[in-house]
């Protein structure tokens, strides 16, 4: 028996567009998650939490995203491309503390910024050719770039902290600008210029992550490396990038704490910030596996926590009930990344 | 006697695409089914409905006459279901033993401990069975992937199985491996299990199967008894039209050097193996799984290391000696698999179509991207090699095995290379795809690119080839030409060097 004639040829014609658009549109948007989770948490936090809506306060966790905003850029850059960055926070500790020694020293601003930035990108480089070049495993390079830096530090101050920073330096970092007074606040409030600052780098840096060529080149390496190399894309050079930019975010933020907490010290940024790096990394969309993440995603994921953290420290709740929760908010993070890959 | 597996009306939707309509299947004990149809048909997604991975939007499957309703794959398991997967899943540092019993390994006196004797008995039984000489202590990854498979069968015989679905099981085999296979779908039909055996190779179906089934586009458009049709009958069917006979065709010269490899050398593997590629030309690379195709293109890429040895390319009409990248970048590589080193699997197509030539997107002076035009591409390239999709933004994950082999080709055929090296390139492509990508492969040859072609088909390297170099233990053995290059001169070189191995 021969079957029978069936024509089948608009089968596949796209039933139900509406719906399959919405579909293709939610899983290449996974940046959606952190921003609804971060508007649905400032409404909440301004109804109950008292002073939280204060603009003095907003204008504080603003300025509190230019501490670690930088270094959420990089380690989304990183994260994407198929590494992960462990090192950044002991690296701004070093440069920091070099720098800041030389502009004591010197009584300029100048000579010792571009010693920071020096040394943020001697770090970057280091991690970039240990793995882009000579193949080794991120976590395991990160990891002894972290305590290099950090014992580096600790020798070069003798773990004293380098006070008596010029002003000019200070003033140029944790300048606040355009002071306005809104609602119960007295005295007008600035908006941070380091605040300012991230939103700029966030703007530029996820313009060129998301649209240009070399950011397609970053996601498709992370997405899958040999892939990506047999299609022509210099991957060794590309990972090697995304490590020499973190080395340069480490190098900024080295200067914007120096000057906000107006000293520098070895223990600049505490470990427990690494864990907010990463997290917000991957609350905005970034995977371990990488190809995935974004810079909006990743801004918005460091606002969440920083909201937390700021309604935890305004409620007076200890800090390790904090750590617990934002932990337990990680784990929830990872599981719905999970369950989305299915 | 009434059927042991019967599948009625069953219906699956996905986003944007009607998987099947309304099919209904019966299988009987002692019997083996031939599953048939394009790529994209929708046969894997079938035998996933009865594997347990899908639920079904509408029908039922009943077993022995009863219904029953799997709502995980375990389910499928434990109705007596094995399913040898299109794509092998197994853990590679494992053993052999360790893979077959991973979900039931047989526990032993103390809690949460296994007995690792008994389950080393119990795969040595099953792999007897099936008369393998494989050893359960072996390592899952030192084996071949025809031998991977053996190991799955025999995991199916040890749980008892007593229906066995079998999906493109023959693609990745070599001539060797699929003797092996075939006798093993023969004594399982002898022991009475019901199988069910996808392929788009129709001599396997017609060698192997008592009745066939046809699928397009979702819908059941034939069944019957083998015997009662042609194979030329069932292409009809598959292809929903009537095919006409190639030409025959001539085989090209060749124009001038392209890439000439010169005492490649690669430590264990490749022993000084050289070859010139001409322009326009369709170069054959024959030999056994094993022989170092694969390795030795890996290595002239870069991609694999290379102990020794010179390439020279022409570049522009001058010729000298390039560096890995730079062969790299004038290459086009469809490899062996598309999943690890062919696709960006979560990727959307057109992101995958364009990554090969992604700077002709980049616009001004901040190198933004094209997406536009990337999309444009994307979508003349789903028409022009008749990729089954509901749209671009897909990813090419979920494409069927066929299709997926279809987009790989599109994102080399979007750079225009002077090189074109195709390690497989038809794996797992249904019949008519197979001729359009011929095809196209002799359209390029014609219009100057040089081809070199890997492939353990018999009859896809006869219809391609201009020349045909035979590889064995790493270097070239001998070289056909023109008329020289027929089916059996091929399978004569392939048995002399499997012969050679044993
Ligand atoms: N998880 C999924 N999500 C969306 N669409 C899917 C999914 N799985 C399969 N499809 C679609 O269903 C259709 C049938 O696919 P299926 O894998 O069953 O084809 P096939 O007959 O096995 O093809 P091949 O010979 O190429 O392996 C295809 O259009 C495919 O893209
Ligand atoms: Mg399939």
């Amino acid at each position: 028996m021969v079957g029978e004639m069936v024509d089948t040829s608009q089968t596949y014609v796209p039933r139900d567009s509406g719906v399959l658009k919405l579909w293709h549109w939610l899983r290449s948007h996974p940046a959606l998650l952190p921003v609804v989770l971060s508007v649905v948490m400032a409404l909440v936090f301004a109804l109950t939490v008292p002073n939280f809506a204060d603009l003095r306060n907003i204008m504080n966790i603003f300025g509190q995203l230019g501490f670690l905003g930088f270094l959420c850029i990089g380690m989304t850059y990183v994260m994407v491309a198929g590494g992960i960055d462990l090192s950044s926070y002991t690296v701004v500790s070093a440069a920091a503390v070099v720098g800041a020694t030389v502009m004591v020293a010197t009584d300029s601003t100048v000579p010792g910024c571009l010693l920071m930035l020096v040394i943020g990108l001697a770090f970057g480089t280091i991690n970039g050719i240990a793995i882009a070049y000579l193949r080794m495993v991120p976590f395991i390079v990160t990891l002894s770039t972290m305590v290099l830096a950090e014992g580096f530090a600790i020798w070069f101050t003798q773990a004293q902290s380098v006070y008596g920073l010029p002003y000019a330096f200070i003033d140029i970092f944790s300048a606040r600008i355009l002071p306005m007074t809104w609602g119960i606040s007295a005295r007008p409030v600035g908006i941070p210029v380091a605040g300012i600052a991230v939103l700029v780098a966030a703007l530029i840096l996820g313009f060129v992550l998301s649209r240009t060529l070399y950011g397609r080149r970053v996601y498709l390496t992370g997405a899958n490396e040999e892939t990506a190399r047999i299609s022509g894309i210099r991957v060794r050079r590309i990972k090697f990038s995304t490590y020499v930019l973190a080395g340069l975010m480490a190098a900024i933020t080295a200067m914007i704490l120096t000057a906000d907490l107006g000293t520098a010290t070895t223990a600049m940024v505490r470990d427990v910030r690494l864990m907010d790096i990463i997290a917000a990394t991957v609350i905005g969309g970034a995977s371990l596996k990488g190809g995935k993440g974004s810079i909006l995603g990743s801004m918005f994921g460091l606002l969440f926590l920083t909201m937390l953290s700021n309604a935890f420290n305004l409620l007076g709740v200890s800090p390790f009930i904090a750590m617990v929760i934002k932990g337990t908010v990680l784990v929830a993070v990872i599981g719905l990344d999970v369950l989305r890959a299915k | 006697m009434t059927a042991k597996l019967h599948m009625q009306g069953v219906t699956k939707v996905f986003p944007g695409v009607k998987a099947l309509d309304d099919v209904s299947i019966s299988v009987k004990s002692g019997e083996v089914l031939g599953l048939v149809g394009v790529n994209g048909a929708g046969k894997s997604t079938l035998m996933n409905v009865l594997g347990g991975i899908y639920r079904p939007d509408g029908g039922h499957i009943e077993i022995d006459g009863r219904r029953v309703d799997f709502a995980r794959p375990i389910d499928a398991d434990a109705a007596g279901i094995a399913f040898i997967h299109q794509e092998l899943l197994y853990f590679p540092s494992l053993t052999v033993a360790e893979n077959m019993f991973i979900s039931h390994l047989p526990t032993g006196k103390l809690p949460f401990s296994v007995d690792k004797r008994a389950a080393r008995a119990r795969a040595q039984a099953s792999l007897d069975q099936l008369g393998s000489g494989i050893r359960p202590t072996a390592r899952m990854e030192s084996l071949s992937v025809g031998e991977m498979q053996v190991v799955e069968i025999a995991r199916a015989v040890a749980m008892g199985a007593d229906i066995v679905i079998f999906d493109e099981p023959s693609s990745s085999l070599s001539i060797k491996e699929k003797e092996a296979l075939f006798n093993i779908v023969r004594k399982l039909k002898a022991e009475g299990k019901a199988v069910i055996y996808i392929s788009h190779f129709l001599d396997e179906i017609q060698e192997l199967c008592d009745r066939y089934v046809v699928l397009r586009n979702g819908q059941l458009v034939g069944s019957g008894d083998i015997a009662e049709v042609t194979h030329d009958q069932i292409v009809e069917m598959i292809v929903g039209q009537v095919v006409t006979e190639r030409a025959a065709r001539t085989r090209r010269k060749g124009g001038a050097p392209m890439l000439s490899l010169e005492g490649i050398r690669r430590e264990g593997i490749l022993d000084g193996a050289s070859l010139e590629l001409r322009e326009g030309e369709v170069l054959g690379l024959w030999g056994l799984m094993g022989s170092g195709r694969t390795e030795l293109i890996r290595s002239v890429l870069g991609l694999d290391p290379m102990d020794g040895g010179r390439i020279t390319l022409a570049i522009d009409g001058d010729s000298r000696e390039v560096s890995h990248d730079e062969l790299l970048e004038r290459t086009a590589y469809v490899t062996e698999s598309r999943r690890t080193d062919g696709l960006f699997l979560d990727e959307a197509i057109w992101k995958n179509i364009s990554s090969t030539t992604l700077a002709d997107y980049a616009r001004g002076r901040m190198r933004v991207l094209d997406k536009a035009a990337e999309a444009g591409t994307a979508r003349s390239m789903i028409d022009r090699l008749k990729i089954m999709t509901p749209d671009h933004h897909t990813q090419a994950a979920i494409l069927s095995g066929g299709n997926q082999q279809k987009v790989v080709f599109a994102k080399w055929l979007n750079r225009k290379p002077d090189i074109l090296i195709l390690d497989e390139p038809t794996r797992g492509v249904d019949v008519s795809s197979k001729g359009e990508i011929g095809e196209l492969v002799g359209a390029l040859a014609e219009a100057g690119t040089s081809v070199l072609l890997v492939t353990s088909e018999i009859e896809e390297m006869v219809a391609l080839a201009d020349r045909v170099l035979v590889l064995r233990d790493g270097m070239i053995a001998a070289e056909m030409l023109g008329e020289d290059i027929t089916e059996t001169a091929l399978m004569a070189a392939a048995l002399r060097t499997e012969a050679a191995h044993a």
